[in-house]
């Protein structure tokens, strides 16, 4: 093995060891993945200082404006309008906060719950699991478009509401997966010797089940992203995504899809955003994994 | 009697068959079907036998990880099953295991610190500064640099993590130590420092072993009485030299044949045919019977149970055919 130096090396001090593996994993960041996120980021977060138009205002005499670089274009709708007369790079830039917000929320409360839901049921096993995860196919079964109709008629169309009617059936993917490989850690003999020593369960599971299960939750996470920009357009479509004033990639692509023949523009930037939001997700998860393991780091 | 550390008294431990709530089990597995022995203090008990016949088994139910079927686990005297809250805390400070398998023991994203740390935070809330200094006294205790407590286990090769899982059982200064097969997943080099190592811990810090092996040449290195099991019942016990000078059971004879010879000379040992008889339809009668080399197809061998006699003081075992010198 590799570590035939450990005992023979100069003793460096665990200081020195930890600034330089830090150092090394900067060195390692994805370039290009992190600054998309990066630019994407401050998009969303100062996008209204950013955008060089309001994303809402309608100019109807401006309508369908092709992008710059066409005969038609000019620099003052740099990627063109849409059938309102709406200036496409602001709508962009201000619905990075839309999309990515609302990936996040849902991430964060659909996946923190799922994530919690399977641990305790592939841990506790028994009746506890089987409940849990009877409840769980239940809500796999059902329709996500439908019952979202039906919730956002109920509740009312608003941005809070699509948040609250994704995250359960994000939270089911979540438990369902996270349980799986709950069950097969809980049988390493490291979680053996944990009971031996008396470690209570919440311990058991956060410090040796959950972190050996991170690298699924992970990507998990970061494909769910792609998979809600894309189901937040779905919803939209429908009529019962974010309301539509507010920007949303979603929303954009849905607007533009009966005008991809006279106007590609209005669908295609909101796409290349998509992707390339959910590539660099995807890459940048693929790095936080790598790095998050011991095993693949090296000192 | 004087010190009896641990008592198991006709432990058993059955696990259902197959099927489920819509079919009906199939036969349960006996893994462990009515097994007594007593661990001394400072003493190695090993338990023998071969896979499957259930030691494992044992160990679990003695570590709490498996529930009994039958028969009691006592431990200083008292009832290990009654216990709840503070002496439930204080047996499970008291006994700890070292496993087989060191890549398995060791969780993969847990610094040696933690890994070693983990049984001195539960039970005695150490943190920062007295926590590195006890882990970093723990690592030389095994032979092993404290620097290497800011390491991952996959930096170890086998044997150093092997000290690593001997370190955090050695933590709380535990009584007993269950062992099971703890050099099996390890070189034949490196065995014997391990080995050793426990050795010198035991007689350092006056340490109980119950040692689960099927190795005979590590049970008579490190053992002080020896237990044979063969499919879920003990069919000898007897100190180590007893069992290595005078072996009264026809399986623990099988078994010593077995052990091959550090001499090209010698010709390989016997080796005992038939596949070891399945727990889930024990043969009737001696459960041996079915590969006994001194079975006549008498009936008593059969169909009766032998009784688990003393025949010779301290050496107890379970055959028709011995007859006891002292009754």
């Amino acid at each position: 093995m590799a570590n035939t130096t450990i005992q023979t090396a100069v003793p460096a001090s665990a200081w020195l060891v930890r600034v330089r593996s830090s150092l090394s994993v900067a060195r390692r960041v994805p370039k290009i993945p992190t600054a998309v996120l990066l630019v994407l980021m401050i998009f969303a977060l100062f996008g209204q200082w950013i955008a060089p138009h309001s994303p809402v205002a309608v100019d109807m005499a401006n309508s369908f404006a092709p992008p710059v670089w066409h005969e038609e274009g000019t620099a003052n709708n740099l990627l063109g309008t849409d059938k309102l007369g709406r200036d496409i790079l602001s709508r962009l830039i201000r619905g990075a906060r839309v999309s990515l917000s609302l990936s996040l929320f849902v991430i964060g409360l659909g996946g923190g719950v799922g994530v919690a839901l399977g641990l305790i049921s592939g841990y506790a096993g028994g009746k506890v699991d089987a409940v849990m995860q009877r409840g769980i196919e239940v809500i796999l079964a059902m329709p996500t478009i439908l019952v979202a109709l039906v919730f956002v008629f109920a509740v009312g169309r608003s941005f809070e509401s699509v948040i609250l009617i994704l995250s359960p059936f994000l939270a089911a993917r979540f438990a369902r997966i996270v349980r799986g490989e709950t069950l097969s850690v809980r049988e390493r003999d490291f979680v053996a010797i944990a009971k031996v020593i008396g470690t209570p369960a919440w311990m058991i599971l956060l410090r040796h089940i959950l972190p050996n299960v991170f690298n699924t939750i992970i990507v998990l996470a970061t494909l769910e992203v792609g998979h809600l920009i894309l189901l937040e357009s779905s919803l939209s479509f429908l009529g019962v995504g974010v309301p539509p004033p507010q920007p949303a990639w979603g929303l954009m692509v849905a607007d533009g899809r009966e005008f991809l023949t006279s106007a590609y523009w209005i669908t295609l930037f909101p796409g290349l955003c998509i992707l390339a939001a959910v590539l660099s997700l995807n890459l940048f998860g693929d790095w936080l994994r790598d790095t998050l393991d011991p095993r693949r780091r090296q000192l | 009697m004087a010190n009896r550390l641990l008592e198991v008294e006709g432990l058993a431990k059955h696990f259902r068959g197959g099927g489920n709530w819509l079919t009906s089990g199939g036969d349960a597995i006996r893994a462990v079907d009515g097994v007594s022995f007593h661990v001394e203090a400072g003493e190695t008990f090993a338990l023998v036998g071969e896979s499957g016949c259930g030691k494992t088994t044992v160990a679990k139910m003695i570590l709490l990880l498996e529930r009994p079927t039958r028969g009691s686990i006592s431990f200083q005297g008292q009832d290990v099953s009654g216990f709840r809250g503070g002496g439930l805390r204080e047996y499970k400070r008291m006994v700890q295991a070292v496993f087989q398998d060191p890549y398995s023991s060791l969780n993969p994203r847990m610094q040696v610190l933690d890994i070693i740390g983990e049984p001195l935070r539960v039970h005695q809330g150490l943190r920062g500064r007295t926590l590195r200094m006890r882990v970093g006294e723990l690592l030389e205790n095994v032979g092993l640099n404290p620097v290497t407590a800011s390491f991952f286990p996959h930096q170890f090769s086998g044997g150093q993590r092997q000290r690593i899982a001997i370190a955090r059982a050695l933590a709380l200064r535990p009584q007993l130590i269950v062992l099971d097969e703890p050099v099996s997943g390890l070189d034949v080099s490196i065995r014997a420092q391990i080995l050793n190592l426990l050795v010198d811990l035991q007689r350092d810090l006056g340490l109980s072993y119950l040692l689960i092996s099927h190795d005979l040449a590590i049970v008579e290195h490190m053992s002080h009485r020896v237990g044979v099991m063969y499919v879920g019942k003990m069919v000898e016990l007897a100190t180590r030299d007893e069992f290595y000078g005078n072996t009264l059971h026809p399986y623990s004879n099988a078994l010593l044949a077995s052990v091959p010879k550090p001499d090209p000379d010698i010709p390989m040992g016997t080796t005992i045919g038939g596949e070891v008889a399945s727990p889930i339809n024990p043969p009737s009668g001696c459960r041996f019977h079915t590969r006994c080399p001194i079975y006549l197809e008498t009936s008593m061998c059969r169909e009766v149970e032998p009784d688990w006699r003393e025949i010779l003081s301290e050496h107890l075992t379970a055959c028709h055919k011995v007859e006891p010198a002292v009754v």
